[in-house]
């Protein structure tokens, strides 16, 4: 067993944290303020090649693992880039999976390039509102009509819809009540097409936090989607989309490590300063010993986004890995995150400080993509065979 | 709202407060199961205890149960082990004035009654699932059996509660000396006895009878509510001499040189405590007010014994981890407030048990 990054991992921690030294917490700032993407940002991760980190690399990506996308998440979040950084990049590391996996040739050489190399943007439509995480009952329907397919519905909770130009779309081309008893997770299809604006009103959903990374409900009225952007076989998208979770639930857990690490550094700082009582804060074993646990928490969470990755790399099940990695590193990043506001005192309620906008985005892997209910009840289910209770 | 003792209340209290000590010495009895002490029994019966909410048509004092409030925390604050809560349990059961001759010899000490109600399966209503009572003629024939009567051995009667054959609730004045009556003894976490009650053929008059059906079940839903106050109360007792026992370890307890009082974290940890014993305390004081009101009583009696678990479990687990490794000793009074309020926790239903009641009755 090792326990060290490969020299590899090592130069890419190095590296990601080189380029995001040029975009510093007062970047961040910026954005939480006027809301808009950040683009220079994403073109500089772009131009370094690591949104093509996980694409293979004869579609112009470096065929790397999930381990390495793991460490170059937390190492943009620990910047103070936070969610915001992270949000803007993630669908570029593992978002395209199913193409890499499912897509024909003509497919992948004409889809993953430009994502690789940063030169479009793409989201993910795959959540509905009344379905939630019950995602085989999804009501958008896509109808066959010759060459092309007709989407109507809505979606929601979809992450840079406004500045996208493509959209990952899974849709229902059967409907349930046509598919065979037992197959109802068939009957949706994938497609992978361009965000026509003149078919899909997108409308922007104000949020709590990572307000430059923009979620949105969507409304789809007559898209029309040519066959050649159906991703592999039609009524199989929900297996295909299935293949991107996990690696999605390792990621949002290292970047939730990564928030709680630069929510523990701010706070560990300010303690070594801050001088009440004619002494630094950080000498009150009431302020050391909490931000100490959340070290070790964080620490134990590192430890099960890396396992679970390592997994996954090397082609074993990960499902409940992935999915309590998830679950307590975002909780440990969320402890963090409010021990790092509660350290500051009055200072930590100042925007100033950062600390109150890593509390604002740390609920995003709280809840996303998998709520810690979900995951709790999936442990029960599948890890100790208890009875299914939903 | 108030939160005072009134006059008479404040004497009650001052004057058990100062009996308690002399009455209930600690002793660092092994974990075998204290024998019944009748010496004790009839020595608090002397001083009124027993008689305090009796009737006064059974020579009580009529007074409601929030006045008992300082014996019940000063059997919990001094480790008493004595059949109080099932006293006055018996006393609810029985308060229908038929029985007032028994109700004055109880409230006397010279005849002690407890409920026999629980049986295995342990759910939180206390309804007779097991146990049936088959009228047969002038009399009935009791069959099945009870767990973990608290002292049920040492009782002269039970209060049994049985299943009819249409279903309905009943429930019957039993002689512990009744043929058919097979007792296992056995000591509780809290050293307190135990008894398991197997009933095989055992013959009651009809007249045994004290209620069926609704009244019955009124009857039973009383006892539990008392049941549920009165633990908080003691719960809340046992949890506040803890917390001041540890208080006082940590003032005299040294490393590094000094009290380990003096650090922080600790300090912080014993002002943790206190919160959590006196929120405990003020919902036991509210579950004993309303105990006996059917109508009013269901969601804070949930309440208060949610917070006092919560808090039974808190105090304990944190006075336990405060005195290190002696804590768990015999000799230290520490792991016996942690036996105690582990069984306290669990008595009339855990923290798990009234939240799903609660949620049940929200949702």
């Amino acid at each position: 067993m090792s326990f060290d990054y490969t020299p590899e991992q090592e130069s890419i921690r190095e590296a990601v944290q080189k380029i995001c030294a040029d975009f510093p917490e007062s970047y961040w700032l910026e954005r939480d303020a006027d809301g808009a993407f950040p683009e220079a940002f994403y073109r500089a991760m772009g131009d370094a090649g690591w949104l093509g980190l996980a694409i293979p690399e004869e579609y112009g990506g470096a065929g790397l693992g999930v381990s390495e996308a793991a460490i170059l998440m937390q190492t943009i979040a620990e910047s103070g880039a936070a969610m915001s950084g992270c949000s803007s990049i993630h669908i570029n590391i593992f978002g395209l999976m199913p193409v890499v996996v499912f897509g024909t040739e003509e497919q992948k050489k004409r889809m993953l390039p430009p994502m690789a190399a940063g030169k479009v943007k793409t989201c993910f439509g795959v959540t509905e509102p009344n379905t939630g995480l019950n995602t085989t009952k999804l009501k958008t329907r896509a109808v066959r009509q010759g060459d092309k397919y007709v989407v109507h519905g809505q979606k929601v909770w979809i992450s840079t819809a406004q500045v996208a130009n493509k959209i990952l779309l899974l849709a229902r081309t059967t409907p349930l009540e046509d598919l065979p008893p037992g197959r109802t997770s068939d009957g949706l299809s994938l497609f992978y097409t361009d965000l026509d604006r003149s078919k899909i009103d997108v409308r922007l959903i104000e949020k709590m936090g990572r307000k430059c990374v923009d979620s949105n409900e969507l409304f789809i009225d007559g898209l029309e989607i040519p066959v050649e952007d159906r991703i592999g076989e039609e009524g199989k998208g929900f297996k295909y989309i299935l293949h991107g979770m996990n690696p999605e639930r390792i990621l949002l857990a290292s970047e939730a490590v990564g928030v709680g690490r630069v929510a523990l550094a701010k706070a560990s700082a300010y303690a070594k300063e801050r001088v009440v009582f004619d002494r630094p804060i950080g000498q009150n074993q009431s302020i050391q010993h909490p931000l100490a646990k959340n070290w070790v928490e964080l620490e134990a969470a590192r430890l099960m986004v890396m396992k679970a990755a390592w997994l996954y790399d090397n082609g074993r099940e990960c499902g409940a890995e992935a999915n309590a990695a998830k679950y307590f590193a975002a909780e440990a990043g969320f402890r963090a995150c409010e021990q790092a506001i509660l350290t500051h005192g009055g200072m930590g309620y100042s925007k100033e400080f950062h600390v109150e906008r890593y509390l604002r985005e740390i609920m995003i892997p709280r809840i996303a993509p998998v709520s810690r209910e979900m995951i709790l009840s999936f442990i029960a289910e599948r890890v100790l065979g208890l009875p299914k209770s939903y | 709202m108030h939160f005072d003792l009134n006059e008479e209340q404040q004497a009650l209290a001052d004057s058990i407060a100062k009996q308690a000590p002399a009455l209930f010495p600690f002793q660092a009895r092994g974990r075998r199961g204290a024998a019944f002490d009748a010496a004790k029994w009839q020595e608090i019966a002397d001083l009124g205890w027993l008689a305090l909410t009796l009737p006064e048509s059974a020579d009580g004092l009529g007074l409601g149960l929030q006045d008992a409030a300082p014996i019940f925390e000063a059997l919990g604050a001094h480790l008493a082990l004595l059949p109080v809560l099932e006293h006055l349990q018996a006393a609810a059961l029985l308060s229908d004035t038929a029985h007032s001759t028994l109700l004055q010899a109880m409230g006397q000490g010279k005849s002690l009654v407890v409920p026999a109600l629980r049986e295995a399966g342990g759910a939180l209503d206390a309804l007779p699932r097991h146990t049936r009572a088959v009228v047969q003629g002038e009399g009935v024939m009791l069959q099945g059996s009870k767990r973990a009567v608290p002292w049920g051995a040492e009782a002269a009667h039970w209060v049994v509660s049985a299943a009819l054959s249409d279903g309905q609730t009943s429930l019957w004045l039993l002689p512990a000396n009744a043929a058919g009556v097979q007792i296992k003894t056995y000591p509780g976490i809290d050293d307190k006895r135990l008894a398991d009650l197997q009933f095989d053929g055992v013959r009651l008059p009809l007249a045994a009878c004290i209620a069926q059906g609704q009244a019955a079940q009124d009857l039973l839903a009383d006892a539990e509510g008392l049941g549920m106050a009165a633990t908080c109360a003691e719960a809340a007792g046992a949890m506040a001499a803890l917390h001041a026992l540890t208080l006082d370890y940590v003032k005299t307890r040294k490393q590094f040189g000094k009290a380990i009082g003096s650090f922080q974290a600790l300090q912080h940890r014993l002002a943790d405590m206190l919160v959590k014993v006196e929120l405990a305390k003020s919902l036991a004081a509210v579950a004993l007010q309303v105990a006996a009101d059917r109508q009013g009583r269901s969601g804070l009696l949930h309440a208060a014994k949610v917070q006092a678990s919560q808090s039974a479990r808190y105090v304990s687990e944190q006075a336990v981890q405060l005195h290190g490794g002696i804590g768990l000793t015999n000799e230290c009074q520490t792991s016996h407030y942690a036996r105690r309020l582990l069984a306290l926790e669990k008595l009339h239903g855990d923290a798990q048990q009234h939240l799903g009641a609660l949620a049940h009755a929200m949702v």
